[in-house]
């Protein structure tokens, strides 16, 4: 490693710098300090920060460089660690801060300063707030719980900005679609998923096809072996025929949210 | 740095949040058989493992288009697809940690860890690649072990997985191989993409007045040779025979005979006359070659492209697919789509038995804006992302 290129180093910044952006090989002596292993391992999380802001936020090679410093930062076991329920969600959270205010500060008031600190100096107290955070929401939800038997499915999200929350807050909906279109799978009231069939086998249809893959649970395999045509075909009939059909069903019943992917609008 | 030393077969571990397992719960809650809440189960922990590993990297999913995430279509696949905005699906299939009770009771052969990872049916198409997550509730971890950009073997063999890190180039590849239509504007081309004259008239243009000694142009001349070759049509049927059965005066979807009355005319300026029939504000029309694998040989189409700036930055698109020369229809049941960069299917158009030429209705494009444009048959299918 480079001698005077440790991370807290703050009596030559400007010429480490200098020999960071220059892409040539890293070999050199050893570090001043007994701790070898920790400094190399610094000094590649170092190269590795460099290397990711060189490229724009959200671009696959940023991105490439993001994958192996969140590795580094794992393999350096300096990042605070708790066993308690919410950890996860804390990381992830710290993660996300990481990626978005590493090179520019996205959510934070700074960006990192690989000068000022290391980089789990960075993200620790930041994953102790969430920490913190996640505990006042579980004491909160509690004692809400409490007066209130009913968790209502909002809070089960604190991700607002992500679709799944829609999905969750629309569930009675769902359930209830579900039930209807079940009932509709079952009784094809018009024949309209029997009469949709592989051609000259009227048995091998949308509605045996439905039921077989989803309350028997078979695959679509096992289906086409036991009926011995090609899974390409049950393929296709589930892929094009009933996803139509299902489309359809959600329309006719007035399940305008739950369109089918696939389907082209009309 | 070396970018080689970003492969890293190391697999990743991403939390496995309290949220992500409640919807992960209720999902599984709304199947209707056992096996079907497992798969599910470990499906959406699979998908939202990726869908964070690519929120931390701030690659942007969307999940309104997936069968993962649609109530209807969980019920009857067995998919875990997560869209990537502007660039298509990636299906994210779990691999289940025997918990050591379980491996104990078995026999021993299931102690070991699993080798391979099956991928249904019905997760095998439209995939631009295929991640193996494999689940640690016990420790709340999803270890993203590797990828592979096919599946056609209909299983993932976990240790000939590439690294995550290839899961990323080839994420950086479909990025560039976007075609930038602003580009086009400013006349820099991708070689791919030709100017329709190249593809559907391969001769020098100034060539053709003068050389008429043969009065088969060359591309048509591979065409006899072809259907000679195969047998479809006898040669000594006569010219005149000929002539009509390649240019029959039916042409549905074709405006092909606006170039003139010479054979040459109507052979090679097909494109140039009808997409100036259709589309006569083009600024920009390029063409390119698509090879569709069939099970019987392969078939070539030619997508064609033209664009129209308007007056408020946005761009007018239209889009045709034609059987490339040498074939005279395009294959049955081709379907051209056009895909909106959440991967929601906006119009298809698909040939019937003798269509010559199939296309999508004009469409506009705001600037900044991804879409996708999809030539598919039966099962195989080809993909090309635009930008504006």
């Amino acid at each position: 490693m480079r001698p005077h290129l440790t991370m807290n180093d703050q009596s030559h910044p400007s010429e480490g710098e200098d020999h960071l952006s220059d892409d040539s090989d890293a070999a050199g002596g050893s570090g001043k300090s007994g701790n070898c292993d920790r400094d190399s391992a610094q000094q590649q999380i170092l190269e590795l920060v460099i290397e990711a802001c060189k490229h724009p936020l959200g671009s696959p090679r940023r991105g490439r460089f993001l994958d192996k410093l969140i590795r580094e930062i794992v393999k350096s076991g300096q990042l605070w660690k708790e066993n308690t329920p919410h950890y996860e969600e804390a990381l992830q959270r710290t993660w996300i801060y990481l990626s978005r205010n590493l090179c520019e500060a996205t959510t934070a008031k700074q960006a990192y300063n690989p000068k000022i600190s290391q980089i789990t100096t960075w993200l620790n107290p930041y994953l102790k707030k969430r920490l913190l955070d996640c505990h006042l929401k579980q004491q909160q939800e509690r004692e809400r719980h409490i007066q209130n038997q009913i968790v209502s499915l909002d809070r089960l999200s604190d991700k607002k900005d992500i679709k799944y929350a829609e999905n969750l807050r629309a569930n009675p909906d769902v359930s209830f679609y579900l039930e209807e279109l079940l009932e509709w799978i079952e009784t094809d009231p018009n024949d309209e998923l029997k009469s949709r069939h592989v051609r000259g086998k009227p048995e091998i249809n949308c509605q045996v096809l439905l039921q077989r893959k989803c309350l028997y649970g078979q695959t679509i395999e096992e289906i086409a072996k036991e009926f011995g045509c090609a899974h390409s075909t049950l393929y296709q009939l589930l892929n094009n025929d009933c996803r139509h059909l299902l489309q359809q069903f959600s329309e006719n019943q007035g399940y305008q949210t739950f369109t089918i992917p696939g389907v082209p609008e009309q | 740095m070396n970018y080689e030393n970003l492969s890293n077969l190391e697999p990743l571990p991403m939390p496995i949040t309290q949220n992500s397992l409640q919807i992960a719960r209720q999902f599984a809650a709304q199947q209707r058989h056992p096996q079907r809440q497992e798969q599910v189960y470990f499906n959406t922990l699979a998908v939202l493992a990726v869908h964070d590993y690519l929120e931390i990297l701030s690659i942007k999913t969307d999940l309104t288009e997936c069968d993962s995430w649609n109530p209807a279509m969980r019920l009857f696949t067995d998919a875990a697809d997560l869209y990537i905005k502007g660039l298509g699906k990636i299906e994210c299939r779990p691999v289940r940690k025997l918990h050591q009770n379980q491996a104990t009771a078995n026999d021993n052969l299931s102690a070991n860890p699993p080798v391979n990872c099956p991928v249904p049916v019905e997760a095998r198409a439209d995939r631009i690649g295929y991640i193996a997550v494999a689940i640690d509730e016990d420790e709340k971890v999803a270890r993203l072990l590797g990828f592979s950009p096919t599946a056609d073997s209909g299983e993932l063999v976990l240790n000939e997985l590439h690294s995550l890190d290839d899961f990323l180039v080839n994420l950086e590849h479909l990025f560039d191989a976007k075609v930038d239509l602003n580009q086009w504007l400013m006349n820099v081309f991708n070689p791919d993409w030709q100017p329709f004259e190249a593809i559907f008239d391969p001769e020098p243009l100034e060539d053709s007045p003068g050389e008429i000694e043969n009065p088969i142009p060359s591309k048509l001349g591979n065409w006899f040779k072809n259907i000679v070759e195969t047998g479809w049509q006898k040669f000594d049927q006569g010219k005149q025979n000929l002539e009509e059965t390649i240019f029959p005066d039916e042409h549905p979807n074709f405006a092909f005979r606006s170039g003139g009355n010479s054979r040459q005319n109507l052979s090679l300026s097909g494109g140039q006359a009808s997409l100036q029939h259709r589309f006569p504000e083009a600024d920009v029309a390029r063409a390119r070659l698509i090879d569709l694998g069939m099970q019987l040989g392969r078939t070539t189409v030619a997508l064609l492209v033209a664009i129209a700036q308007q007056s408020d930055r946005t761009v007018r698109v239209h889009v045709q697919l034609h059987p490339a020369i040498g074939q005279r229809y395009l294959p049955p049941h081709t379907q051209l789509s056009l895909i909106s960069d959440t991967g929601k299917i906006l119009h298809k158009s698909e040939s019937t038995v003798q269509d010559l030429c199939i296309l999508l209705k004009d469409f506009d494009v705001e600037p900044e804006e991804s879409f996708s444009i999809r030539v598919a048959i039966d099962d195989l299918s080809i993909t090309e992302n635009f930008v504006v």
